[in-house]
Parts: structure tokens; C-alpha cells; sequence
């Protein structure tokens, strides 16, 4: 049976108070006490749950019990070895005390006391905290199986949170070597990166300065793909320009990421002070943006569609 | 934890030990803010517990005469909540003082008081007996402090990491603000 969170926090905090009001407060309020305990054992759907199922297993007599326990050599004899035996034994005893049946005297008497107070204190004891400590057992059973397993969650502190506008991944490339670039954006995109390409990422009719200008200013990274094709001259070496200026103004937020591809020509002389790898293929390469990118990715989740 | 009963008799070794048990939720303890009164839960072990809770002990001991060793400062929490910054010793809950008094008293000071005074009682019959009008007294403690039962721990808050400090709690993420240990301003995901 599934409870919601709520309910179950009301029921755990209603049992303890409850609990602990019959058995520490004043022996003056036992009867008011008992009855409130008992009409939450059977008002409360999560205890109700608990308790009927147990009562309608077993038949209890407590009188057979309070002659046993006037006879008694051992206390082992007293209370039944199955524990939800005794669960419903003890119970029937609390609802027994509550109509009045004198039982607390009897149970005084067999247990050597004379005075009232004594005679509650020694069946708080003996009955009521060992019921409480097996009541209370179960409750944690139930309510641990009916909280599902929660995801993770993770306290991230805000200044590990990029802005929207600080997390695009620029890929610098010789447009000749377009088709091999468009490979890695759509691999970046699928996985939750946002890479900049100029094909995609500007429009048509703007000034190409001052949207390259843009791109960079906006990521957290510069990819350079030093193919056999790729030259340090005139828009790309711009971008080496502006993915140096970019390092020096963010620092660890931004990675310049160089893939010298076989058979290319030099790594430009800016790039060369940040450390390039020799990629075999594209996923090779694709490794190392990852690797080398200072982002990473949320918790892992089921897509709502494939 | 350990005390001593008198200042003279801590001489003679006269200690007690008392062993406190309480349960936690796997490795979590609860705590209250004590500015905004919210839970939360740290990780905790015996020790610090202890150690936080000695203040608390030394308070009731001196209403009874019985001196406890000054602890160790506690550290300090920060709620995630309201961010108030407070030792851990006084972010302790209600419900786990309340246990850990009754505790204490039954099992310490409560017997005690119950060897102190009859002692004196003793004392007073044997030097009222006798003569022409004998006098003698009786010793009625209250009765005994049933064990009192910890737990069961509600469900209501959740497991979080924080990244700064690489260590857990549980809040209640929609209203959790900062890390309870370093205090630092966080974004629950």
C-alpha cells in the first residue's frame, strides 16, 4: 500500500508525541493519554494498516494472560515468542485498561505494587514501551518501503552556475573542412553542449567581425581543427586572436582546444603554448574536446522520446 | 561521556560513565536551526554528538551539584535555509535533548539524589532514635523514569551533495539555499 510523504510524516510525528505523552508524563494523565494513543492506533490509516491485519490474526484472552503472569516463574513466559503475537496481545491489554477493567490493579498486584502511580509506572514498563518499540519498528518498515528511492540531488554552489550566455563551444576550421566540423557539432549538440558554427550560429546579412566577435565572447571554449586545409591567416587567425584574448580574460573558464589532425600543417605559433593532441579519427578528437571542456553535464535521466 | 559526582570525590576516581543511544537515519543526525527552528541533517558520529551534547549535561549537572567536564567547542553549522550561522551544539532538536535528559536523570542523577539522601536520612534516624521521643524519616523518590524510545525518523527531507564541500545532508530542496557546513550559496539540481 503506497502512502504519500505528507500523510506518513503526519502519522510518524502523531505516534512519537503521542507515544511519549503516555509514557513520560505524569501518571495523573495515564487514562487521558492512553485513549488519545489508542484512537490514533485506529483513526490513522497508516497505523490502522499496521494493527488490523495482526488483530484479526490472532485471539488474545488477557485474563488467561493476568493468571499467567500471577504464576509466572520467568518473564519469557509471559509475552508470546512471535512478535506480532505479542503485538496483539499487548494491545488487547491498552484497550482492556481503557474500558476500565481494573487490569492495571491486577497487574500492579502481580507485580508487587500497591500505590497507583507504582502500579502505572511498573505497566508502562512492562506492557506499553516494549509494544511501542515493536509498533514503532514496523512503522519505519512501511514507511521505508512506501518512499520511493529518490534521485541524488546535488547542492551546486552558484559560482559553478555558467550564465545561458557564457557556455557555447566556438569550432574554428578552414570551411573546406566543414563536413569533418558538422560531425562534431551534431555530436555536441546531441549530447546537451551548445557549439557555435558560423553556418548555423549567424545569420544571414550580419557583419561577420562582430558576430565572430560575439561567439567567442559568448563560450567557453575554442575548438582550432588543424587539418592538412587550415591556415593561421586572415578570419582564422582572428579567432586564434580572439580564443587568446578570451583565456587571458576568463582563465579556467575557458579552454582553447587544439586537434592536429595527420598530415596538417603547423599548429599556429599562439596555439602552440596550450597544450594540442594528435587525434587518430573523430572520436579521438572528440574525447579530448570533452575531456578538455570546463563544463560538465547534468544527472543522467531517461530522454522522454528516442 | 564521563563526570563526576562531587569536586571531592572526583580525587578518588568516583567517575561515571553513561552511554547514550539514540538512532539516526543511516549516517544522518536531525538538527533545528536556531534562528528560523527548520530540520535539516548533517552527518554525524558518536563522538561529535556527544561533544555537543555536554553543554547541554553540564547544565542539569550543575542543578545537581554534579560537575561535567567542559567539552570541546563544537563546530560550527550553517542552516540551509536562512543561512544562520550558530555552533552545532545549538542546533540540536528538541526531541533529541528531551531523550538525552531523560536519559541522564534516570540513569544518573535520579539514583544519585536516591544514595545521597538516604544516606542523610541514615544519618538523621540513627542520631533521632532512641529517648523519650524518637523521630525518624522515610525516604519517597518519584518513581522511575521509564526508557525513553527514539525514532521512528519521518521521511520529509531529501539527500543532497554539496559540491563545495563534498560532504551530504538532507534539507528540504525547495527552500534549501546554501551548504549547512561552509555556508556557501548553492543551487540545488
Amino acid at each position: 500500500m503506497l502512502f504519500e510523504k505528507d500523510q506518513i510524516t503526519r502519522t510518524l510525528r502523531e505516534f512519537k508525541r503521542k507515544r511519549d505523552n503516555l509514557i513520560h508524563e505524569d501518571e495523573a494523565l495515564f487514562d487521558q493519554h492512553l485513549e488519545q494513543f489508542l484512537s490514533l492506533c485506529q483513526k490513522d490509516q497508516i497505523l490502522s494498516s499496521i494493527i488490523r491485519p495482526i488483530e484479526a490474526k490472532f485471539t488474545v484472552d488477557t485474563a488467561e494472560w493476568v493468571k499467567k503472569l500471577h504464576n509466572r516463574n520467568s518473564s519469557s513466559e509471559i509475552f508470546p515468542d512471535n512478535l506480532e503475537e505479542d503485538l496483539a496481545l499487548r494491545l488487547r491489554i491498552l484497550k482492556d485498561v481503557n474500558n476500565g477493567d481494573g487490569l492495571i490493579v491486577q497487574v500492579g498486584h502481580a507485580l508487587g505494587k500497591r500505590k497507583r502511580d507504582e502500579m502505572i509506572n511498573i505497566f508502562l514498563s512492562f506492557v506499553v514501551r516494549p509494544l511501542m518499540e515493536n509498533l514503532g519498528e514496523r512503522l519505519e518498515e512501511v514507511t521505508n518501503m512506501t518512499s520511493p528511492e529518490e534521485r541524488d540531488l546535488q547542492a551546486v554552489p552558484l559560482s559553478r552556475i555558467p550564465k545561458s550566455n557564457e557556455t557555447k563551444i566556438f569550432l574554428s576550421h578552414k570551411s573546406v573542412d566543414k563536413p569533418l566540423v558538422k560531425n562534431y557539432y551534431n555530436a555536441l549538440k546531441e549530447i546537451g553542449f551548445s557549439p557555435w558554427l558560423d553556418e548555423a550560429d549567424m545569420p544571414a546579412g550580419s557583419n561577420l567581425e562582430r558576430e565572430l566577435l560575439r561567439g567567442f565572447q559568448e563560450s567557453c571554449a575554442a575548438v582550432f581543427f588543424i587539418t592538412d586545409n587550415y591556415k593561421d591567416e586572415n578570419f582564422l587567425a582572428t579567432e586564434v586572436d580572439y580564443a587568446v584574448r578570451e583565456k587571458r580574460r576568463k582563465g579556467d573558464k575557458f579552454s582553447i582546444i587544439t586537434l592536429r589532425y595527420p598530415e596538417s600543417l603547423a599548429v599556429p605559433d599562439l596555439l602552440q603554448t596550450y597544450i594540442y593532441k594528435d587525434v587518430k579519427n573523430d572520436l579521438d578528437g572528440f574525447y579530448h574536446i570533452c575531456r578538455a571542456l570546463p563544463l560538465e553535464l547534468g544527472p543522467v535521466r531517461w530522454k522522454e522520446s528516442i | 561521556m564521563g563526570f563526576h559526582e562531587d569536586d571531592h570525590e572526583a580525587d578518588n576516581g568516583n567517575q561515571h560513565q553513561l552511554q547514550v543511544t539514540y538512532s539516526l537515519d543511516g549516517e544522518y543526525l536531525r538538527r533545528s536551526c536556531s534562528s528560523c527552528g527548520r530540520d535539516f541533517k548533517t552527518q554525524a558520529d558518536s563522538a561529535s554528538i556527544v561533544n555537543e551534547l555536554a553543554p547541554y549535561f553540564r547544565k542539569i549537572g550543575a542543578e545537581y551539584n554534579v560537575e561535567i567536564p567542559e567539552p570541546e567547542e563544537s563546530d560550527f553549522l550553517h542552516c540551509p535555509y536562512c543561512s544562520h550561522n550558530d555552533r552545532s551544539s545549538e542546533m540540536l532538536t528538541e526531541e533529541l535533548l528531551e531523550h538525552a535528559k531523560r536519559i541522564i536523570m534516570r540513569e544518573v542523577f535520579l539514583p544519585m539524589m536516591e544514595a545521597r539522601f538516604g544516606e542523610m536520612i541514615g544519618d538523621f534516624n540513627k542520631a533521632c532514635s532512641g529517648g523519650i521521643l524518637g523521630l525518624s524519616m522515610d525516604l519517597q523518590m518519584p518513581n522511575k523514569i521509564i526508557r525513553p524510545l527514539p525514532g521512528p525518523e519521518p521521511p520529509d527531507l531529501s539527500v543532497v551533495t554539496f559540491l563545495c564541500c563534498q560532504k551530504s545532508g538532507k534539507v528540504t530542496p525547495s527552500i534549501a539555499e546554501c551548504c549547512m557546513y561552509c555556508g556557501t550559496r548553492t543551487i540545488i539540481q
